[in-house]
């Protein structure tokens, strides 16, 4: 179900007039797990997380947390998010909606150097907000995607303008 | 720093403490006006 939420959330953005963006399926970078960090970086994740002005984050809420092999993909660069915006959109079976799986990313975002916006996104009960087929059946959605896509993108502009033009003192 | 990709000066806008391994580093951040390319130096250890 997360794919489903995943899917809509990259058609709400692609609307978007002067926004481009791509989807990244973890499960197809297909990293090592005998190590960990930037010795086991993608090339490609790599240059997507550079190319980015800002990360949207789809999870899904495992054991009250994100799934380990997020936190293994995300570990495995660095420098390619810092002082860039994250908005994270939590998906879970329950009444919740992944609140805690956003909870538990703040800490991460920040010492990824990534800058946490302050809209989510949260599909509770998803199995009843997407049919099998991932058609959108809870319209609502689309109001509150918005509002995290406007942040997220005015996010996005501010910091790239401060990282690219106001020198560090 | 000059961008590696279009030889603009880059703009320095982090310095983030970084614990690897072995060591414990700053990470300096630089960013090109021009392209958008991302480049880093490691500093003196913290």
């Amino acid at each position: 179900m997360s794919r489903h939420a995943a899917q809509f959330i990259l058609g709400e953005v692609r609307n978007r007039d002067g926004v481009i963006t791509e989807l990244i399926d973890i499960a197809e970078l297909k990293l090592p797990v005998d190590d960990a960090g930037e010795a086991i970086k993608d090339p490609r994740f790599a240059a997507a997380m550079e190319r980015a002005d800002g990360v949207i984050i789809v999870s899904p809420e495992y054991n009250h947390s994100f799934p380990g092999l997020l936190k293994h993909v995300l570990d495995s660069c660095l420098k390619e998010y810092i002082h860039k915006p994250a908005g994270i959109v939590g998906v879970s079976a329950g009444a919740f909606g992944g609140a805690r799986v956003i909870e538990h990313f703040q800490p991460v975002l920040r010492e990824l150097g990534l800058v946490s916006i302050f809209w989510d996104v949260n599909f509770g009960h998803v199995h009843k907000v997407f049919d099998q087929s991932g058609r959108l059946l809870d319209d609502s959605y689309i109001r509150r995607t918005d509002k995290f896509l406007s942040e997220l993108v005015w996010m996005a502009k501010v910091l790239r303008h401060g990282r690219e033009q106001v020198p560090l003192q | 720093m000059l961008c590696p990709l279009c030889d603009t000066p880059m703009n320095k806008h982090a310095e983030k403490p970084v614990t690897l391994s072995t060591d414990e580093i700053i990470l300096a951040v630089h960013s090109c006006p021009n392209c958008g390319k991302v480049e880093s130096e490691e500093l003196k250890g913290l």
